[in-house]
């Protein structure tokens, strides 16, 4: 373990990192070529239904594997020095390695039935994954996590009987031709709601911050860029089919309101990795709303330029959570600025990105949305939350800044900041490079001709300005003086709703379970060990011991009696037999 | 067919001979082998002789029904070890054996009635014979009592049905059609209790809990089949009335999944909870069959077979925990992966395929009841959602609260899996998601 | 058990010590900033000492229950908790397994680090003199059951 070259990191890092290169080839020919591979193989068929095992190669897929492969590569890179220490590192690698196999399966199966080999794949993986850590908080994560996907899974299951309509489950084939069908339209909302659970929009949204109680490598490949973006990527290929749905209205509020919502708990919260959590939510919200207006490529796009500085941004916290003795309070840090610069700098660099400062990679995504949704015909309130969690992306990114290494200086009194690690270090300049010429490059690449936008001159400048107040904001509520009453215990409340990220972690746990389980208590009490015990088993046996116990009594009296008796009956048979001739 | 009764007859002396347990597994292995390569390739009965034959139906079940006996013996080395009665434990387990063999390839009704009722008295023996606490008693009372009271009403059916049609024969059963009420409650009603259905399911976490590991693999894995097989028999006969009658049994089995999967989160016992969910499971089953279409009886064939291997797979597990332990307490079982690392792959697996994870059989079976499910109401599709989402949840459940976590601490020895049972595992996984590659010969035996 | 306060045997003054410790701690949830804490504390530190004379056991009693209510009130849903203390998030993260459980490896397993198991097997049987020696050899019969 200790030789850098044969260790299982090293080696698992070396094939990805190849697959990526084979992959960003492929691609660039495809995407020149604009070719499309189909490859169907026949599992079993009979009715004239057949299941099949198709895989899908465009230039959307293989430049999505190819993003995967290269994060995944440098997040086991990554973990050769994070995880150092760990007993179990073999099994951390491959249940990572068994992660990015889940999803090359998901991302590239077009049939609804061979989809839920990697769909379901992830959602264990991720389980595994969740759950790696041995303490309480990640059970109960991982154990959130996974029922929350299961949801997703179950929908994606009643989808493949919905789609026994069609004949076939490659659903590629079905989505335009049958676009007005009232059982594309239950498949539709299924589809949604079971990407809406994988993507973590409202309802679902309470796992995604959980799952932080995973090893921070995981959380940046699986929790930023790959697993939660898989529902908008799924609902990417059914687009066709969305475009004219009620569903997708509602779609488009849910994820508004997502946005707008992790961008305020982003705010509130102090755990590192979960302010992170939280903004890879509010960017989920922003593909999936671009997504539900009708633009595919680019919730796409930035689905792509967001796995690049959000994995980085991830691994920039683990960096510093492992210099720290596992402390992810931001509360505890502070002016590490000074002590750590080079990481301080690919975390800014990931920070701005994510903001959309010009021409970094976020900028060309994010700014192009947001005029595309100036541009387009919107109500006032999508348009408000649009920009709102645009302020507020600017917002807590500024507060995570001025927190980490701007303020004094606030750690325990014996602490080890060091900036030499190299093998983390190396590992992010990667995606470092990436963060910053990506956007640019996909940009100039994926789309076949520029979008045309005419915006009026305050319009157009408005990004900047909600980004200016929302930076500004950031500083000054971070700021602190020494006189100053507590801004959240004024609106204790109100501060209280924001922060629990609008109660949503408990109502998915406790709100469901306690009803769940009473009534299989309940259940247990009433019927396992209650009427149903009394009506056959118990009660049966009860039944006949009283009725044995009786003609007991009577045999054991006095045997004259016994004989008596027995006379009795002889002569009331033979009156019968008499008279009944 | 005959080659193979009399193979299994003539291991019966080899039983009682001195240490030749490791030789009758293997006996049975050669046999598993020549039955595989029986060569059933057609939908109809084929090789017949002495009233017996089989087809694809039987040959899948009967093959599950010997690799299921293997691996009891398999896991049961802690009798060879102990010197426990192991031969009568051999004999025991050869002679169930035989009775599932002669259930599963019997093409005469009155046969398949007295092997059906014949098979439950070696499990009943397997129970209090090696089971481990006083309370067997009462639990080998219940399974042999649920099961005979139902059964005798099965058995003046067939008469009935004799005097009826002068026939016997499971093949000529589909030229029949009985519109009879009562023909139908009494001929069902065995096999309901015995898959078994909610309400009647009494028997089986109590059975379950008391059983040792190889009663436990036998009952989960092929008892309950049997009532699943004997469904998917005796349906075709009786189709007018099933029309009529059937969906009583559908929205019992429905709600009842669903309720039982609940009850599964109440339980603290490994191996109660498993036997909860494989009621849970058997009653999609139940609805499967009773859907009557093409779909639903491929599915409850597939789903069968694949809950034979996980659910076994899973007291194998359950057992190994045991041992070790000698516990069957959540709370005891806790944070085992400290202990066993590898062996929490092996939970992980065959709980997976227990939640129908892919690609396991348990998946392919699902689907297709679910298909057949909806295309009878897409109502059903509320309980199924809820069936097959917290059929994840207390296989999940089960397994972190076994494998996740700090350990029980008053463990004061342990030793860690032997190949035995590693080995053990994999032939239970194994089949479970490689057969779903060439699923489609349990597609076309109808 | 540890965790849970024996509350009812505590005596008040230590329920106001307890109670006291537990607002210092959420003033340091709220105010992160050490200077703008150590202003907090002490106003803090007034108001506990304001009422510090206070004879009659029925009115302190109350006071205490309105301080327990308060800081029930204004709790901070995200307090600041070391990472290995009660609810951080490094707590029993990693579960090492007993030291017995090397023993009972497989030989083969053993074989991969020779000279650890020699040593260990050294380290055992010079633990048995030494236990011998203070207490004497076990007594044989006493083995067999």
């Amino acid at each position: 373990m200790n030789n850098m070259k044969y260790s299982i990191c090293f080696i698992s890092f070396f094939f990805l990192f190849m697959m990526m290169m084979v992959n960003f080839f492929f691609m660039i020919y495809f995407i020149m070529n604009d070719m499309v591979i189909l490859m169907e193989w026949e599992i079993m068929s009979f009715n004239s239904l057949s299941i099949v095992m198709s895989i899908l190669l465009d230039w959307m897929s293989l430049l999505f594997m190819m993003f995967v492969f290269l994060i995944s590569s440098v997040v086991i890179y990554y973990s050769k020095s994070y995880m150092q220490s760990e007993l179990n590192l073999s099994r951390f690698i491959i249940l990572v390695l068994l992660f990015v196999f889940s999803m090359m399966l998901l991302i590239i199966s077009p049939n609804i039935i061979s989809i839920l080999l990697g769909w379901d794949g992830l959602g264990l993986v991720s389980y595994c994954l969740v759950i790696y850590y041995q303490n309480l908080k990640s059970y109960n994560a991982g154990m959130l996590t996974a029922l929350s996907n299961r949801v997703g899974d179950v929908f994606i299951l009643i989808v493949i009987s919905w789609m026994l309509n069609y004949g076939s489950w490659n659903y590629i084939f079905y989505l335009e031709f049958m676009n007005n069908d009232w059982e594309m339209m239950m498949i539709g909302s299924m589809i949604i709601m079971a990407a809406m659970t994988k993507s973590a929009q409202i309802p679902f949204s309470s796992w995604l911050p959980a799952a932080m109680a995973a090893p921070t490598p995981v959380s940046a490949l699986v929790h930023s860029s790959t697993l939660v973006t898989a529902g908008v990527y799924l609902l990417i290929r059914f687009n066709m089919m969305l475009l004219d749905m009620f569903f997708l209205k509602l779609l488009l509020l849910l994820s508004g309101l997502t946005m707008f919502m992790a961008g305020i708990s982003a705010n509130y919260e102090f755990d590192l990795k979960k302010i992170i959590a939280l903004s890879t939510l509010s960017q989920l919200g922003l593909m999936m709303s671009i997504l539900s207006m009708g633009l595919p490529d680019l919730a796409f796009f930035h689905l792509l330029t967001h796995a690049m500085f959000k994995a980085l941004l991830f691994m920039c916290a683990g960096i510093i959570i492992h210099m720290m003795n596992d402390i992810q309070d931001i509360r505890f840090m502070g002016g590490i600025s000074l002590y750590i610069p080079l990481t301080s700098l690919c975390m800014n660099i990931s920070n701005m990105a994510l903001c959309g400062i010009p021409f970094l990679a976020g900028f060309y995504s994010k700014d192009l949305i947001l005029e595309l949704v100036s541009f387009s015909n919107l109500n006032l309130m999508i348009f408000f939350l649009y920009y709102l969690s645009t302020g507020l992306t600017m917002f807590y990114s500024f507060r995570l800044m001025m927190y980490l290494m701007v303020n004094d200086f606030n750690l325990l009194s014996i602490f080890n900041l060091y900036d030499e690690d190299y093998i983390m270090l190396k590992s992010m300049f990667v995606l470092l490079f990436m963060s910053i010429i990506s956007g640019s490059f996909l940009s100039w690449m994926i789309f076949s001709y520029p979008y045309m936008i005419y915006l009026p001159f305050n319009l157009k400048m408005m990004v900047i300005y909600v980004s200016l107040v929302g930076g500004m904001l950031g500083y000054f509520i971070s700021n602190m003086k020494i006189y100053s009453v507590n801004k959240f215990l004024m609106t204790y409340n109100l501060s209280n709703f924001l922060c629990l990220m609008w109660f949503m972690p408990n109502l998915s746990t406790y709100g469901l379970s306690y009803y769940f389980l009473n009534l299989g208590q309940s259940l247990l009490k009433n019927i396992d060990m209650g009427w149903s015990e009394i009506y056959s088993g118990f009660g049966m046996m009860q039944v006949m011991k009283k009725y044995s116990v009786f003609y007991n009594v009577y045999q054991m009296n006095n045997f004259m009696i016994y004989l008596f008796s027995f006379i009795i009956w002889m002569f009331i048979l033979f009156m019968m037999l008499m008279f009944n001739n | 067919m005959m080659k193979f009764l009399m193979m299994m007859i003539f291991m019966i002396p080899l039983c009682f001979m001195k240490n030749m347990f490791w030789m009758v597994q293997m006996m049975l292995m050669l046999m598993m082998f020549m039955f595989m390569n029986l060569g059933v390739k057609l939908n109809l009965f084929c090789n017949l002789s002495y009233m017996m034959s089989c087809d694809i139906m039987s040959y899948g079940l009967i093959l599950l029904s010997i690799w299921i006996s293997i691996l009891m013996i398999m896991a049961s080395e802690n009798l060879y070890k102990m010197d426990y009665y192991v031969n009568f434990f051999l004999f025991n387990v050869i002679f169930l054996l035989i009775m599932l063999y002669l259930t599963f390839s019997t093409l005469n009704m009155f046969m398949f009635y007295l092997f059906f009722e014949g098979s439950l008295i070696p499990t009943l023996l397997l129970i209090i014979g090696w089971g481990y606490q006083p309370e067997r008693i009462q639990a080998g009372m219940y399974l042999l009592f649920y099961t005979l009271f139902v059964s005798l009403p099965l058995l003046i059916g067939i008469f009935y049905m004799n005097n009826e049609m002068n026939c016997m024969i499971i093949y000529f059963l589909k030229f029949f059609n009985l519109n009879n009420y009562l023909l139908y409650i009494s001929m069902i009603l065995a096999f309901l209790v015995k898959m078994p259905m909610y309400f009647v399911h009494l028997w089986l976490p109590k059975a379950h809990v008391e059983a040792p590991v190889s009663g436990s693999m036998i009952l989960a894995g092929i008892m309950l089949k049997l009532g699943g097989y004997g469904l998917l028999r005796l349906m075709i006969f009786l189709q007018e009335i099933n029309m009529k009658l059937n969906y009583i049994w559908i929205v019992i089995s429905l709600v009842g999944g669903f309720y039982i999967s609940l009850k599964c989160f109440c339980q603290i016992d490994i191996k109660s909870l498993i036997a909860y969910s494989s009621v849970a499971h058997m009653s999609i089953v139940i609805s499967g069959i009773m859907i009557m279409n093409y779909w639903g009886f491929i599915g409850s064939y597939i789903l069968m077979i694949g809950h034979g291997l996980c659910s076994s797979g899973m007291f194998c597990l359950a057992n190994i925990s045991y041992e070790r332990l000698h516990s069957r307490s959540l709370y005891i079982n806790k944070g085992m992966m400290n202990f066993m690392p590898s062996m929490s792959l092996w939970w992980f697996l065959l709980m997976s395929s227990n939640m129908a994870a892919p690609p396991s059989l348990n998946l392919m079976g699902e689907i297709s009841l679910i298909n057949s499910l909806m295309s009878w109401s897409w109502i059903s599709m509320l309980m199924l959602m809820l069936i097959s989402f917290f059929s994840a949840g207390y296989s999940l459940y089960l397994y972190s609260f076994i494998q996740h976590g700090n350990y029980y601490s008053g463990i004061y020895s342990y030793y860690t899996g032997v190949s035995r049972e590693y080995l053990m595992l994999m032939l239970h996984w194994l089949p479970l998601n490689i057969l779903v590659l060439k699923i489609d010969y349990s597609m076309i035996w109808f | 058990m540890a965790n849970v306060p024996l509350y009812g045997v505590k005596t008040h003054a230590q329920k106001v010590c307890s109670l006291y410790k537990r607002a210092l701690r959420n003033l340091e949830a709220y105010y992160d900033r050490r200077n703008v804490y150590r202003y907090q504390a002490v106003l803090l530190r007034d108001r506990f000492d304001k009422n510090a004379k206070i004879t009659d056991m029925r009115k302190a009693v109350e006071l205490l229950k309105e301080g327990e209510d308060e800081l029930f009130k204004t709790q901070h849903p995200i307090p600041k908790l070391f990472p290995t203390s009660q609810g951080g998030v490094a707590h029993q993260r990693v579960v090492t397994p007993p030291d017995w459980v090397i023993d009972y490896w497989h030989p083969l397993e053993k074989a991969h680090f020779p000279e650890y198991f020699k040593r260990r097997e050294q380290r055992k049987k010079e633990f048995i003199a030494m236990w011998e020696k203070e207490y004497g050899t076990a007594d044989k019969k006493e083995e067999k059951h």
